[in-house]
């Protein structure tokens, strides 16, 4: 099945200007498979993206990224969430780089489930 | 590609929810230009179904973050304006996430345009904080102590500021992230500095009061509107309205004279583009005199005329005040509410008001409103009215329209129809012609008035309402509660025969009198049969009741058999 068609799809990102020196477009982990990603993997996607950026990137997103792992948190909590709750963009109102933030794009299906009720 | 009326429906008419996704994640979204797309996205927003409103927002919300956020004010401002139309958004729905993404674009929440939908906002983010999910409340936090700096400074009463602030500490201390709550903490206590000190002072962009209108207009061109967005445009007017009228209550909270009482706006639409003075004047009017019958239904004894405020310059858009004590103002705001949520019969607010007001009562308020709005719809007036008070429940209320009442058709125009108003509920002729004596005697005081007529004839404060309508039915006394020339003609009559003669001929020229005859089909008075005063009530005034029927019959039955004994 191409993979535009997968009914679990999503993207986690962290994007700004400071990233696009290195990364055009971000450091970015997406999904398009037929299992729902678990909390456990969304937050392990977020932490790659996280020992993606430089000390200084992290700096300026320290606190975006634990509000996204408190987003995905929470969402586990409520047994998962569909593409309908998407959240705002995650940015620190103290950032120096004015566009610095983490996204999660929910595409298709119902995300971050429970990892020990997936199994 | 440009969606067209067809495609929509098709995309819409889809039972699979992963399809209409995808379908609309497909159509090409240009968020710098208000085209055809947008204002497709901004009907499913305010019109569709919740469902479908979700898929949209948060297909909406993925296109905002590809476009780095950068989107056109004005697409902003109707897409949010969109959804805070919509009155029915459930607790625990994802667009209380997802509207998130659209107010975090926001840049300026001073701007008249934005200012202008804070009650809204602040309306569905404090429903957010109390009851949605715990993933709500915390992105609802989220926003505001993230984005504090700017939507603080948004206009708000210190009401709502103060019930947004206890609401968002509530949620505050149910974080068990010490890291994350120490965070919100600071942003919360920045939001708190600016919104109180932003409370505190007059909001002065004159650019409020008509900005929104303007911007609709522009979007919505009256000349050519098509069918399809006649009803986007139409839900968007009544949240402005409402919107205006809780913005009022914001701006004037530092003039202490309006802390007590009503603000009122008036959208008043005339489709034959009449705009003389005539016309606007004589809807307010009516929509004054709709205020002093739920008044006297609600026992609210300090009821006044409205004071003008403000108008918006070339349009009927009103702003009016009663000023009323805090107290009236509630009673006679919950009445208004309850009106707005008349068909939402399942919703937990209207439950709460209607433990206020009794069905009785009830009923009453609702005839008079539907009375008001047929006399406006007969001028083919389409008419918004929306209120707003300090007390934070009553600070946004949903707007009620002309328009919630059923067309009107040509032959509904043609045939005799009898508003309840027209009917009298005072049995006593008798006492008809005390008061009106009273009426005479002690015109400078309403109140003294009362006092007399209940004292002599042993009646409740009820029944004087009555009997006051029956002598404005007679011609006796104006809506204003003044004598007129006819009724010292009357008292100035030497025996009781000539007196109900009298009577006789002014119920014969009244709305009911008249109608009774045209009804009956005859040419006198005495050719109206008294036993067929339930039936023409059914048929010709269809706002009353079975039971309210029947009691005004029984007084039309007792008036008409003593007038037979004198024509």
């Amino acid at each position: 099945m191409p993979s535009a068609q997968l009914p679990y799809r999503g993207r986690v990102q962290a994007q700004g200007a400071d990233i696009d020196v290195d990364q055009k477009g971000g450091y970015s982990q997406s999904w398009a498979r037929s299992e729902p990603v678990t909390d456990v993997e969304g937050l392990d996607f977020l932490a790659k993206i996280e020992g993606q950026c430089s000390d200084t990137q992290r700096k300026e997103r320290e606190f975006s990224f634990k509000r996204a792992r408190r987003f995905v948190q929470n969402a586990s909590k409520a047994g998962g969430v569909s593409p309908e709750a998407q959240p705002h963009s995650f940015e620190d109102p103290k950032r120096t780089i004015p566009d610095a933030r983490v996204d999660i794009e929910i595409h298709s299906g119902i995300t971050f489930v429970p990892a020990d009720k997936q199994r | 590609m440009t969606v067209s009326l067809i495609h929509g429906q098709q995309i819409l008419g889809s039972d699979d929810c992963n399809r209409v996704r995808e379908e609309l994640a497909n159509l090409a979204v240009d968020l710098a230009q208000l085209d055809d797309n947008i204002q497709f996205f901004s009907a499913i927003l305010a019109l569709a179904t919740q469902n479908q409103a979700e898929i949209a927002l948060g297909v909406l919300g993925r296109k905002i973050i590809e476009a780095n956020h950068q989107i056109n004010e004005n697409i902003l401002w109707l897409l949010l304006a969109s959804i805070l139309s919509r009155s029915d958004i459930t607790i625990d729905s994802p667009i209380r996430i997802s509207i998130l993404g659209l107010t975090t674009c926001v840049k300026d929440w001073q701007s008249p345009i934005f200012a202008l939908l804070t009650p809204a906002l602040d309306s569905f983010l404090m429903v957010s904080l109390e009851q949605g999910t715990p993933l709500i409340a915390e992105q609802t936090l989220d926003f505001i102590s993230t984005w504090a700096e700017s939507y603080a400074k948004a206009p708000r009463t210190l009401e709502i500021f103060s019930r947004f602030k206890s609401l968002a500490r509530s949620v505050l201390k149910q974080i068990d992230d010490e890291e994350l709550k120490d965070e919100w903490t600071e942003g919360l206590v920045q939001f708190e500095k600016i919104a109180s000190k932003a409370s505190k002072e007059k909001y002065s962009n004159p650019g409020i009061w008509s900005s929104a209108n303007d911007l609709l207009e522009r979007i919505y061109p009256r000349k050519d509107l098509n069918a399809d967005r006649r009803p986007v445009k139409a839900l968007l007017l009544r949240r402005i309205t409402s919107c205006l009228a809780a913005i009022e209550a914001t701006v004037d909270n530092v003039d202490a004279r309006r802390h007590r009482g009503v603000s009122v706006v008036v959208r008043i639409d005339n489709p034959e583009n009449n705009n003389s003075w005539s016309v606007g004047a004589s809807a307010i009017d009516k929509i004054e005199r709709l205020f002093e019958e739920i008044a006297n239904v609600l026992d609210i004894r300090g009821i006044s005329t409205f004071s003008p405020v403000r108008s918006v310059p070339g349009s009927w858009v009103q702003f009016l005040h009663m000023n009323l004590s805090s107290n009236e103002s509630t009673k006679l705001g919950k009445a208004i509410a309850l009106l707005s949520s008349e068909e939402d019969i399942d919703n937990k607010e209207r439950q709460d008001l209607e433990e206020n007001i009794n069905n009785e009562k009830r009923q009453e308020i609702v005839r008079s409103w539907r009375d008001c709005a047929t006399l406006l719809k007969r001028e083919n007036l389409k008419v918004d009215l929306a209120i707003s008070t300090n007390e934070p429940e009553l600070y946004l209320v949903s707007s009620i329209s002309t328009e919630d009442l059923p067309p009107m058709e040509d032959s509904e125009q043609a045939r005799i129809i009898v508003l309840s108003h027209d009917v009298p509920q005072a049995d006593s002729l008798e006492k008809v012609l005390i008061l009106v004596s009273f009426f005479i005697q002690y015109k400078s005081s309403i109140e003294i008035i009362r006092e007399k007529f209940l004292d002599e004839s042993e009646n409740s404060s009820r029944n004087f309402s009555y009997y006051r309508k029956a002598t404005e039915i007679l011609g006796l006394v104006d809506w204003r509660s003044h004598p007129t020339n006819v009724s010292v003609v009357l008292n100035g009559l030497p025996t009781e025969e000539k007196k109900m003669r009298f009577l006789a001929s002014q119920f014969l020229s009244s709305n009911i009198g008249s109608s009774w005859l045209k009804w009956s089909n005859v040419n006198d008075l005495s050719d109206i049969q008294s036993d067929s005063a339930y039936e023409f009530l059914i048929e010709v005034c269809p706002s009353l009741s079975e039971n309210t029927a029947k009691r005004r019959a029984r007084t039309l039955k007792s008036w008409l058999e003593v007038f037979h004994q004198y024509w």
